[in-house]
């Protein structure tokens, strides 16, 4: 077997070395290696979007990244979105348009949202739609979801004028 | 906005929010592949690349040479533990449908039909193992439309069902020639639609203890098993 690689990055605000496989995704790593299962593997091939997680700031398709190549970096995943309460009104809008049935695409999609918000935030339903659109859901559908994205959105503008 | 449900109160037209969705949105739900279990093992499956193909050769010996792999079978050595399944409906009568089995004997009859399975210590050494089964195919015409799939000329799938018809389904209420040939119109028309099935994103599964049948402890009974050169017998036991 290849040799072991050794890492150091922080993972939703923990700083944390551990040796890896260098073909270890980084999923994988984040899931096996660290047990945050909140970020899921749907297709292994960057387009489900389930696995969608933080590095340094980007989202990013944690399936598509090797672990190796998150060495030195600030990895947040929606375990770390979810305790810092960065996300708790998205998650709440979530709740309320129940935009969730099984609940496997919600993290990606909540990392999702968060970051189309953090860049646009009155986003209209077309752009909504537009920056779901590479993210899977197979149950709920995307109505409920857009909903409770400019519900946020509405939310978050009223409350920052 | 959480709803709670009481005993006696009436919830329709109301807005109930599932207890599970709390969870679900944290991140903190659990799924198949979210489990763990001791001394888990992970299974990876070579599949055909071909719709229709004949297995002329099948050599598993590279993927057992594998550290780290426990067990590469082929439809040969699952035959004997599971018989396969027909999947029919009663409700259409007489609707035919091939024996499935677990793993693909003699041919593969659909592209992505399992024909070895590699189980390991972990999904990347099965895999690997996965690339080391070497598979002989003689592809063989594939059957892809349905419009000419009962002609003469098309080759059957599967020879004993005889042909390639799954069933035939006439729904008719009264004297419906009548009724068309009274008809002032006509309209005769050819309705084409995709696949039925949802697929989930998430991989369908169920993570399974292996329990021991018998008087004594898992080692010990395999222990005994190997003595007997008997393989232990287990049943299968939801996890965790």
């Amino acid at each position: 077997m290849e040799a072991s690689i050794e890492i150091s990055l922080t993972v939703n605000g923990v700083a944390l070395s551990r040796r890896v496989e260098p073909r270890t995704s980084l999923v994988d790593f984040l899931r096996y290696e660290l047990e945050l299962t909140g970020s899921h593997v749907g297709c292994e091939h960057g387009v489900c979007g389930a696995c969608t997680v933080r590095v340094d700031g980007a989202i990013a398709r944690a399936c598509l990244m090797l672990a190796v190549q998150a060495d030195g970096s600030v990895v947040e995943t929606i375990e770390g979105l979810a305790a810092t309460g960065e996300v708790f009104d998205l998650q709440q809008a979530f709740a309320e348009e129940n935009a969730l049935q099984c609940g496997f695409c919600t993290p990606g999609m909540l990392l999702t949202a968060q970051d189309l918000l953090s860049r646009a935030p009155e986003a209209g339903p077309e752009e909504i739609r537009e920056a779901l659109s590479g993210n899977y859901c197979r149950c709920t559908g995307y109505h409920a979801m857009v909903e409770a994205i400019r519900k946020t959105s509405r939310a978050r503008v009223k409350g920052s004028a | 906005m959480t709803l709670r449900i009481e005993k006696g109160r009436s919830y329709i037209g109301e807005s109930v929010i599932r207890p599970q969705t709390t969870r679900l949105l944290a991140g903190r739900g659990v799924f198949t592949d979210d489990v763990t279990l001791p001394r888990m093992l992970h299974v990876a499956f070579v599949r055909s690349p071909h719709a229709h193909a004949r297995i002329a050769a099948i050599d598993s010996t590279g993927a057992r040479a594998l550290r780290g792999v426990v067990a590469a079978v082929m439809g040969e050595d699952m035959a004997p533990v599971c018989s396969g399944w027909v999947g029919t409906l009663a409700h259409f009568q007489g609707m035919k449908s091939a024996m499935q089995r677990p793993l693909a004997i003699g041919k593969a009859s659909w592209q992505g039909e399992p024909v070895a399975a590699v189980v390991a210590e972990s999904r990347a050494i099965a895999e690997d193992g996965v690339s080391r089964v070497r598979v002989e195919w003689e592809p063989l015409a594939a059957v892809t439309d349905p419009e000419t799939a009962l002609d003469p000329s098309t080759p059957v799938i599967h020879p004993e069902l005889g042909d390639n018809l799954a069933f035939r389904l006439e729904l008719a209420s009264g004297d419906a020639d009548r009724a068309f040939g009274e008809a002032d119109t006509v309209l005769s028309e050819t309705f084409h639609h995709g696949s039925p099935h949802r697929r989930h994103a998430r991989g369908a599964g169920h993570p399974r203890r292996l329990r021991p049948v018998g008087r004594c402890g898992a080692g010990a009974l395999s222990r005994q098993a190997r003595a007997e050169k008997s393989p232990p017998k287990f049943w299968l036991d939801s996890a965790p």
